[in-house]
């Protein structure tokens, strides 16, 4: 095989820029060439003995095809072209400029009204009048009216962001109202948006507020965003988060990022500048089985208000263009033990998104239930299931069955299951033992996907015996139980 | 290591700056290495404009070159007393530094040359060899 060594890279190849190397692969060639020029060793592969990320080689002019091509046979007048990879990225902690442009800023006027009410803003040196008029002219889009779009939405009107937009398909309910600050009890059952209007509008009635009743997906989702200077993320689950950052990066909206779990929250800034979106960082989201959404997993009521309120913070710097930020960063806040870290997140050239090849280049109608690992795998062998109604009348006739619960202990602190064995999915595999293979054994958690991955588990374990889920878990059952209460409450 | 840049690479380089603003613009610096001149003296005296392959948006803040076309000039050069000696890149609206992607793919032996480029036009040029990794 023929090798030619770029001249960048001669120096360690005692300036030899072509050379004959008898050999049938190309790892054999490689290897017979760096025994001849050791010191080129340090130069072709990283300390994990990996081709290092500057390093392109070439076979016949094709460079796609030296990964499979390795330990291929090949015929003796083949070439390897040796070549770097040249590229590179602007520095990512660039000064932070406004997303507003000068145009509009220098559009917005205020009467003395409004100057009364922004005057702690004015009174600020990095705001002033300027700052504030970018403020008025900002179009900001929140996604999700709930824990944190409560007070990112709050502080954006009382801020005096000119044009809010409110996406959020829910109404509220009852339980909404221990962390979601926006709402009362006279707002329960009514749209969410609509509650939101009137909030912003109470707070300043010169603010454009949009409202969507409607749930984000991939057909939906551009035109929700495109045109506006700046995404809020402030939804309650993967599927949704995935959604935004993709539509996000593929449209060039920066994104201020936000998610809480029971004590814990983060916030960080996406697409930014060129700078990394949030799969450079999370390729994909953790085993949906294993962490609750929002919605099943729970919080302390102030930390959406920790969380959202930096949330908000950072959108009005980012539109004041004032300040550091937390652009290509997660900040991580442990309410519970009162400590913070910031961790920093690197733009991945690999990323699918934004990398330097990227192959999503539309927001695809995805299947996240899918990639989520949500959606039953079709290879494996189905799971059963039954719907509420079906599992009431088994339990109605005293059939021989065995209810597990596989939820968080506060999960069942809220609304207990009777008649059911309670053993946590970590639990599983070692506490086979527990079940009675004979009977059949049926799996409750809140929204009947946990209960998936409990029978996958077991399963996996080697248990024998059959296995159900309740479909829709008990979420599903909640109005029946109620109902049935007398038959076997 | 002494760089001296020559007022033709200079002019070359500020040139592709320009016109690829405000996307980032990328290219090939050749001239000649005196190793034998006291702790080495490189010479630029031609800079060749690359085709930034980076797509979209993104290209305002990265710059990726084919290496199939080092490979060309390097053929094309052979035997014309020039050599390659590095890379140039442009920053729009931004510092002529070195960002850590930037470091990331340097080749050791090289020198990098960075022009920091406004509307306005080039306002800084940051040249640096790299030694070793
Ligand atoms: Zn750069
Ligand atoms: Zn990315």
């Amino acid at each position: 095989m023929k090798i030619y060594i770029s001249a960048t890279l001669r120096k360690f190849f005692a300036s030899t820029a072509q050379i004959e190397i008898p050999a049938s692969t190309p790892r054999k060639a490689l290897a017979i060439l760096l025994d001849m020029y050791p010191d080129a060793k340090k130069i072709l592969y990283d300390e994990k003995n990996s081709i290092r990320s500057f390093i392109r080689i070439y076979i016949n002019g094709d460079n796609s095809s030296i990964d499979v091509l390795w330990d291929s046979v090949l015929p003796e007048e083949t070439e390897i072209l040796l070549l770097p990879a040249i590229a590179g990225g602007a520095p990512e902690n660039a000064p932070v400029e406004s997303l507003i442009t000068d145009d509009r800023r220098k559009a917005v006027s205020f009467d003395d009204s409004e100057i009364e009410r922004f005057g702690k803003h004015l009174m600020l040196k990095e705001i002033g009048v300027k700052g504030q008029k970018r403020i008025r002219a900002a179009k900001v889009v929140v996604a999700g009216a709930g824990a944190l779009g409560s007070p990112v939405i709050q502080y954006l009107a009382a801020a005096g962001v000119g044009t809010i937009k409110v996406i959020d398909f829910d109404e509220v309910s009852l339980s909404n109202l221990q962390s979601q600050v926006l709402y009362g009890n006279r707002d329960v059952k009514r749209p969410k948006v609509a509650s939101a209007r009137d909030k912003v509008k109470n707070i300043d009635k010169n603010i454009v507020f949009e409202g969507e009743k409607l749930k984000l997906d991939a057909d939906n989702i551009a035109n929700q965003i495109d045109g506006y200077d700046l995404v809020i993320d402030c939804t309650d689950n993967y599927k949704a988060r995935y959604l935004i950052n993709d539509a996000c990066a593929l449209i060039g909206i920066p994104l201020v990022f936000g998610a809480i779990y029971q004590y814990e929250g983060q916030v960080g800034i996406f697409n930014l500048n060129g700078g990394p979106c949030y799969r450079c960082q999370f390729p994909s989201p953790p085993p949906a089985g294993l962490i609750p959404s929002c919605s099943e997993g729970g919080s302390i009521s102030p930390l959406p208000g920790i969380i959202g309120s930096i949330q908000a913070n950072e959108a009005l710097k980012l539109i004041l263009g004032i300040g550091e930020h937390l652009n290509g960063k997660i900040l991580t806040v442990d309410s519970l033990y009162l400590q913070s870290r910031i961790l920093k997140v690197h733009r991945n050239g690999n990323c699918p998104i934004c990398g330097n090849h990227p192959t999503i280049t539309q927001v695809e109608n995805f299947d996240y239930e899918e990639f989520c690992g949500l959606k039953e795998n079709e290879n494996a062998a189905p799971i059963e299931g039954f719907t509420p109604e079906e599992l009431a009348k088994r339990i109605d006739n005293d059939d021989p069955i065995t209810i597990v619960d596989v939820r968080e202990p506060h999960e069942r602190a809220i609304l207990r299951f009777p008649k059911a064995i309670v053993i946590p999915i970590g639990q599983l595999a070692r506490r086979q033992g527990e079940l009675d293979p004979n009977k059949d054994v049926i799996f409750v958690c809140k929204e009947g996907k946990r209960s998936i991955l409990a029978i996958n588990t077991l399963r996996e374990a080697g248990y024998k015996g059959p296995l159900y889920n309740l479909k829709g878990g008990i979420d599903a059952m909640k109005d029946l139980i109620f109902s049935h209460e007398g038959a076997w409450l | 290591m002494k760089i001296e840049l020559s007022k033709k690479a200079s002019e070359q380089m500020d040139l592709a700056a320009n016109r690829a603003y405000p996307d980032e613009c990328c290219g090939i610096l050749l001239g000649k290495v005196d190793e034998n001149a006291e702790k080495g003296y490189v010479e630029v005296l031609e800079a060749r404009e690359a085709t930034n392959q980076i797509q979209g948006r993104r290209k305002k803040s990265h710059f990726e070159m084919d290496p199939l076309f080092l490979y060309q000039v390097e053929r094309e050069i052979e035997g014309s007393g020039l050599e390659v000696i590095g890379i140039f890149h442009s920053h729009p609206d931004c510092k002529a530094v070195f960002s850590e992607e930037d470091i990331k793919y340097m080749v050791p032996g090289l020198v990098y040359t960075v022009l920091s480029v406004t509307k306005e036009g080039v306002i800084e040029t940051c040249s640096s060899y790299r030694k070793n990794r």
